[in-house]
């Protein structure tokens, strides 16, 4: 983090400053307890000195942070870790002009100009067009496993399915996927802040590859109009009459992956992960598959694969009782307001269906996940591909492994099933 | 509820077509060809002052504000 404090920050308790340098310095495997104690101190709303920003913990704050953008900003690329950069490599400068560009950094006009092409691309009705397409992918990527050998279903499956899914959509060919991926990786790994000096050298030349790629593949739709989504994002006007421009649509397509593809990775292992855990649950579902859209959101909200998002006050702003300076980076996180008992009862139980299940796992307001629609959908292929075609799968005997290492995307390292 | 009478207002830029509102208020919410948000009623009357606070709290957007007779936003 780079920004410099020009106020006096808010300290917080000896407790607070304990459980949250434990939370960031790696330590934690199950975040959750330390989540529900840091938002029973004070108003739960915690300066950290690691971070430079203030956690914010529970559901009606980080709810309000998203819905008032104006003094809640998202313009703060230079503030992040993506930004971090070496002024005088060309490659680094070429990289960030494109990067910076990226509409979940922005506020409004740029953001609202910008999300007014890609939301056509997504909504619920636009991504059922792609339901036969999930439906393929998950059967090829899921059948070449043998039944009753325990292996890991993160790298060959979980990682897998979203990077063929937006591999498809983007019109990517299929001898290209492998390579695709990679980049995907290398471009992810940009948002890394522990990726400096030569790895992020290295990670930066090979995002500019991916770059050029989807440079490329949008020249080739302007030249050759097809029915598909970058065609629709090249000819759909901006809410200010314009089309986006080249360097500019391309930046966007780059978010799609880093957005979409770890995420929906997440989903997978841990909704599976909750599937093992919940007999209960499954047993209900395999006699009622109707019940999956429900079982989905609560996974969504139990555990969900991004637990923070970051902000920055634009101007004073009030949280509560809480006065916070203008420029005050914050993270408020979705993972811990998901769980809190003033807004959701019995907030550790997995509950099917669960009355009014209005969580934070696509954040709220402007940014609320343009992709939700499509990660939805993916998760109700997979889920019930995998418990109509594998009815017995099981937790394998190796232990299921948390990454703790990133705080903000909680994936897995491992998730052993047998099928 | 009370006899406060809502204004309705709504940021069709920023809808994304979830259909939240309309499942709540039909009558109140409706959508133009591409599945953005149109608003009929904008002064719908003090008994469906709980409807529209619903379709707010729903709208994962933010995209529905809710006002009072002052212009004071209401939750
Ligand atoms: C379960 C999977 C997913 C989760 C949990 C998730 C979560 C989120 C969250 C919390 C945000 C808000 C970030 C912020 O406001 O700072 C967001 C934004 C975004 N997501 Fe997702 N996402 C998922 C899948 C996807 C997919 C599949 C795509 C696209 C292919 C996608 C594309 C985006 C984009 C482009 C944004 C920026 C929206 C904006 O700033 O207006 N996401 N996502
Ligand atoms: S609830 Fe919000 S996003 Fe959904 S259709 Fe209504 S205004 Fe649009």
């Amino acid at each position: 983090m780079t920004t410099n404090l020009t106020h006096d920050v808010q300290r917080s308790t000896p407790r607070a400053v304990e459980l949250m340098s434990a939370l960031f310095g790696g330590q934690v495997q199950d975040p959750y307890p330390v989540y529900a104690e840091l938002r029973e101190i004070g108003d739960g709303i915690h300066w950290s000195d690691d971070l430079q920003a203030y956690m914010v913990t529970r559901y009606a704050d980080v709810r309000k942070i998203g819905s008032d953008p104006r003094t809640f900003s998202s313009d703060l690329f230079y503030d992040s870790a993506p930004s971090a950069h070496d002024p005088q490599n060309p490659e680094h400068l070429r990289f960030l002009d494109a990067a910076s560009r990226l509409f979940m950094f922005a506020d409004p006009p740029v953001h609202t100009r910008i999300r007014s092409t890609f939301r056509h691309a997504f909504t619920p009705q636009a991504v059922e067009n792609w339901r036969t397409l999930i439906e393929g992918v998950t059967a090829e990527l899921i059948d070449r496993y043998p039944r009753g050998e325990e292996f890991d279903i993160m790298p060959g499956f979980a990682a897998d399915v979203p990077v063929a899914v937006i591999a498809a959509i983007l019109g990517v060919p299929n001898e290209m996927r492998g390579k695709f991926r990679e980049w995907s990786y290398a471009y992810a790994s940009t948002f890394d802040p522990i990726v400096q000096g030569e790895r992020r050298s290295q990670a930066i030349a090979t995002s500019l590859e991916l770059f050029d790629y989807l440079g490329e593949l949008v020249a080739a739709r302007k030249a050759e109009p097809r029915d598909d989504l970058i065609t629709t994002l090249v000819q759909t006007e901006t809410v200010d009459g314009d089309t986006l421009g080249d360097v500019e649509l391309l930046a966007q397509l780059a978010l799609l992956l880093v957005a979409g593809n770890e995420t929906t990775t997440t989903l997978i292992g841990s909704g599976l992960t909750l599937l093992f855990d919940n007999p209960d649950v499954r047993e209900r579902l395999a006699e009622d598959m109707s019940l999956l859209p429900d079982v989905l959101e609560e996974m969504l909200r139990i555990d969900p694969p991004l637990h923070f998002v970051l902000r920055k006050t634009a101007v004073e702003a009030q949280l509560g009782e809480r006065t916070l300076p203008a420029e005050s980076m914050l993270f408020p996180c979705p993972a811990s307001a998901n769980r809190d008992p003033r807004r959701f009862d019995r907030p550790d139980e997995f509950v099917v269906p669960r009355e009014d299940n209005k969580h934070l796992a696509f954040f709220h307001g402007i940014h609320f996940c343009v992709g939700a629609p499509l990660a939805r959908l993916e998760g109700q292929v997979v889920f019930e591909h995998i418990l109509r075609a594998f009815p017995d799968i099981r937790a394998g005997e190796a232990p299921a492994v948390r990454r703790a290492s990133n705080s903000i995307a909680r994936g897995w390292d491992a998730r052993p099933v047998v099928l | 509820m009370s006899d406060v009478e809502p204004t309705v207002l709504v940021h069709s830029d920023q809808c994304a077509g979830s259909g939240a509102c309309r499942r709540i208020a039909p009558d109140l919410f409706g959508a133009d060809d591409k599945g953005w948000v149109v608003l009929l009623d904008a002064r719908p009357g003090a008994d469906r002052l709980d409807d529209v606070l619903e379709a707010q709290d729903a709208c994962p957007l933010a995209a529905i504000e809710v006002h009072d007779g002052q212009g004071e936003p209401i939750e």
